[in-house]
């Protein structure tokens, strides 16, 4: 294990009526960590509570160091993308993408330049004035992923990102999310259902089981 | 932080309450001076008590049953041209002016209208005078809250998921069941809000039952304090019909307050129930239908089109030329548009600030606030216009000339009145939106202005047109305050139909009243589509 640089100290949370988790775990930059556990095993938790969207009881956030616990989510070191909501449905494609480089939603031609390598780099070259609901769930998958790639932040988040592609697609943006996390040394922790999509993306594997998280030896 | 999401509410709110507020405090102050114990004895006031809510609850009764009817009969015709007929009726009623629809209703069932003629035709005895009073009067209610009804009550319906629809077709539920089991429950939810909503309507009626009533037997406690106020000068009568008023309002309100301020939501539901579901092609629900067709047609269309054949005239011709008439327009549309522009601004605030209170990821401590906040966007309910006008002549009185102050106070009327429809307009959408792309603007910082240019107009703009449109459309066709201190030298469109209409000029009365309408649904159908914008408020989805 290289460096531990996102790493997640005994953060405790409880939603009410169910056991408090407490998760550990460490992400280097250049990994890929794939988490995987049952229906409510808190791994959407998880990653609100690093986004910043969730307030831990107790424990600790940091990032190469610094605690990121006092920052508000468009702050902090990380770029997640959702299992939902990931897209407004209002804005074009372009306007979508260039959002996680812009918040105001003014780009300059740098800007604009640098959405369309992205939209080639993710094989949706072409699509900028396209609205979100004239594209296929994949596609849909690919310009979230495309935004959350964008903003170039060192800790990417990436929940359900294979939930909606076919096989080959899924092949494709896997290889897409190795060879970005390894060119711009990423902190990435992937959550997934299908215990395939680790070996997709090798690096570790960690399972969420009883509100811990457990980690399992690189496959 | 928590202070600027909830300042504008805050603002906007407290102008709302603040407006509502001065007039009550300053009927009590003047209240000092009446007997309310003997007041409250007075036969007369109880008799108009005692008809105020006898109307007003029938009239919520007829409502309720021929717009539940309507709502099923377009839900289970989807697609059919008579289902896009009522709903065309029931948007034209929305809008209709009260004083241009008691001109048609007259038109159709007065001593001298349609029916008479057709009765007369058959040899049948007429109607007579008896439109003037009771009849009249729920006829009028009945035309206007029956498709308001309608409205909410198939909202609820189309907002059932498909999934129930699908399972009711799949078991081959007889009609009965399909009320029972599938719409029963989509009805109860909206049911206690909406006729909570149509009761203080009727009962806080004015226009109506002014050109409708039929003298003090048939008067509303809103009438009998603008005959107290206006013609008998009676203040002390005013005031404490005004305190009752209120406290009877208040309390009905305070009631409301306890259901839901949506009504409807319709996650799973695409619109496929009205055409799977098993009752479609039973005997009973076409014959249902189609009754419900015929008075649909008899009570709501008839005064529309008795509208449109009474004032295509050569009065029509002349009234560009009447110089009454241009000051009236005028008057009329400056108003309707300054109303539409601050009443959306006060409901974007309201709507903005109440889903910072209710939605879980925002501030669930302050939850308590929405119900206070739901009060104050709804307070017109309470202290409808005469009641205000009153109010406001009372604190002016001895400070500043309340008539000199009309353009002001009917503005501030025509804003409480439209508030409560502008607010419920928005506010499904704005908090339907909080909930999909909090987060997301969270985590990439799209905040402040970006963020309502970006993620909030777009996507609500369509609710704010028509929240826009009703505005311009309520405010252009009232007759409130208006009626307290409209004068020569201030007069709008709905203050000179009544007024040449009380003068028996009936076909210059008809072709205003056909002007007027006109105007309202130009404002409705013109700013809504404005505010839609090209492509008539794209909103995607999957």
């Amino acid at each position: 294990m290289g460096v531990a640089v996102l790493a997640v100290e005994r953060v405790r949370f409880a939603w009410p009526g169910i056991p408090a988790y407490d998760f550990t775990l460490r992400v280097a930059r250049g990994e890929i960590v794939t988490l995987s556990g049952a229906s409510g095993s808190g791994k959407s938790t998880l990653i609100d509570l690093i986004c910043g969207f969730l307030r831990p009881l107790s424990g600790e956030i940091a990032w190469d160091g610094v605690s990121i616990l006092g920052l508000p989510p468009a702050q902090r070191p990380v770029s997640a993308l959702f299992q939902t909501g990931e897209l407004f449905e209002h804005l074009d494609v372009g306007t979508n993408i260039v959002l996680g480089l812009d918040p105001r939603g003014r780009p300059g031609p740098a800007e604009r330049g640098r959405v369309t390598a992205m939209l080639a780099e993710i094989g949706l070259a072409g699509f900028e004035r396209r609205l979100p609901a004239q594209l296929s769930g994949g596609q849909r998958r690919r310009v979230a992923l495309a935004r959350t790639l964008i903003r170039e932040r060192p800790v990417m988040l990436l929940d359900e990102p294979f939930g909606a592609l076919d096989t080959g697609t899924r092949d494709e943006v896997a290889a897409l999310v190795r060879r970005l996390t390894a060119e711009r040394r990423l902190a990435s922790l992937i959550v997934s259902h299908d215990p395939a999509d680790t070996e997709r993306l090798g690096g570790r594997s960690a399972v969420l089981r009883e509100g811990r998280i457990e980690e399992r030896p690189a496959g | 932080m928590i202070a600027a999401r909830l300042l504008p509410g805050l603002i906007a709110a407290a102008v709302a309450a603040g407006l509502a507020g001065a007039a009550i405090w300053a009927i009590a102050a003047a209240a000092g001076t009446v007997d309310m114990a003997a007041a409250l004895r007075d036969p007369y006031l109880r008799g108009v008590t005692r008809f105020t809510f006898g109307q007003a609850a029938l009239s919520t009764l007829f409502s309720a049953l021929l717009g539940l009817a309507a709502a099923r009969a377009v839900h289970r015709r989807a697609g059919a041209r008579g289902a896009r007929v009522l709903n065309l009726l029931a948007s034209l009623a929305l809008v209709m002016p009260t004083t241009v629809a008691a001109t048609g209703i007259v038109t159709v069932w007065g001593r001298a209208g349609w029916v008479a003629d057709a009765a007369a035709a058959l040899g049948l005895p007429g109607p007579g005078g008896a439109l003037y009073g009771l009849p009249g009067v729920l006829l009028a209610h009945v035309f206007f809250n029956a498709p308001l009804m309608a409205r909410i009550f198939h909202a609820a319906l189309a907002a059932v998921p498909d999934g129930r629809w699908r399972i009711a077709a799949h078991l081959g539920l007889a009609e009965r069941e399909v009320w029972r089991f599938v719409e029963w429950p989509a009805i109860r939810r909206v049911a206690p809000g909406a006729c909570g909503l149509v009761f203080l309507l009727c009962f806080t009626s004015f226009a109506l039952v002014l050109m409708l009533g039929g003298g003090p037997g048939a008067s509303t406690l809103e009438v009998a304090i603008y005959e107290a106020a206006r013609l008998d000068f009676d203040l002390d009568r005013a005031v404490s019909l005004s305190l009752l008023q209120i406290g009877i309002c208040a309390a009905v309100l305070l009631a409301l307050a306890r259901f839901p301020a949506e009504w409807a939501a319709g996650a799973g539901a695409t619109g496929l129930g009205g055409r799977i579901r098993p009752d479609r092609a039973g005997t009973g629900a076409r014959l249902a239908d189609a009754a419900t067709a015929v008075l649909a047609a008899a009570i709501v269309a008839a005064p529309l089109v008795a509208i449109l054949a009474g004032g295509l005239t050569l009065d029509l011709l002349r009234l560009p030329f009447d110089p009454a008439f241009r000051q009236a327009l005028g008057t009329s549309v400056v108003i309707a548009l300054a109303s539409a522009a601050i009443t959306c601004m006060l409901a974007w605030a309201i709507a903005e600030m109440r889903r910072t209170l209710v939605l879980p990821t925002r501030l669930p401590r302050l939850a308590w606030l929405a119900g206070p906040l739901d009060l104050a966007s709804a307070v017109y309910l309470a202290v409808p216009a005469i009641v205000l006008g009153l109010g406001a002549f009372l604190a002016l009185r001895g400070i500043a000339e309340a008539a000199a102050l009309a353009p002001v106070l009917v503005l501030a009327a025509n804003v409480l009145l439209s508030l409560p429809f502008a607010v419920r307009a928005l506010q499904g959408r704005l908090a339907e939106s909080a909930a999909r792309h909090d987060r997301l603007c969270a985590s990439l910082g799209i905040t402040g202005l970006a963020r309502i240019r970006l993620v909030e107009f777009p996507t609500a703009r369509r609710e704010l047109g028509f929240a826009m449109a009703l505005s311009a459309a309520l405010s252009v066709g009232d007759l409130g305050v208006v009626a307290l201190f409209g004068s020569e030298g201030f007069r709008t469109l709905p203050w000179l139909l009544y007024e040449r209409s009380g003068r028996y000029q009936s076909e210059a009365a008809a072709a205003i009243a056909l002007a007027l309408l006109l105007l309202s649904l130009g404002f409705f159908a013109g700013i809504e589509r404005i505010a839609a914008g090209r492509h008539g408020g794209r909103r995607a989805g999957r």
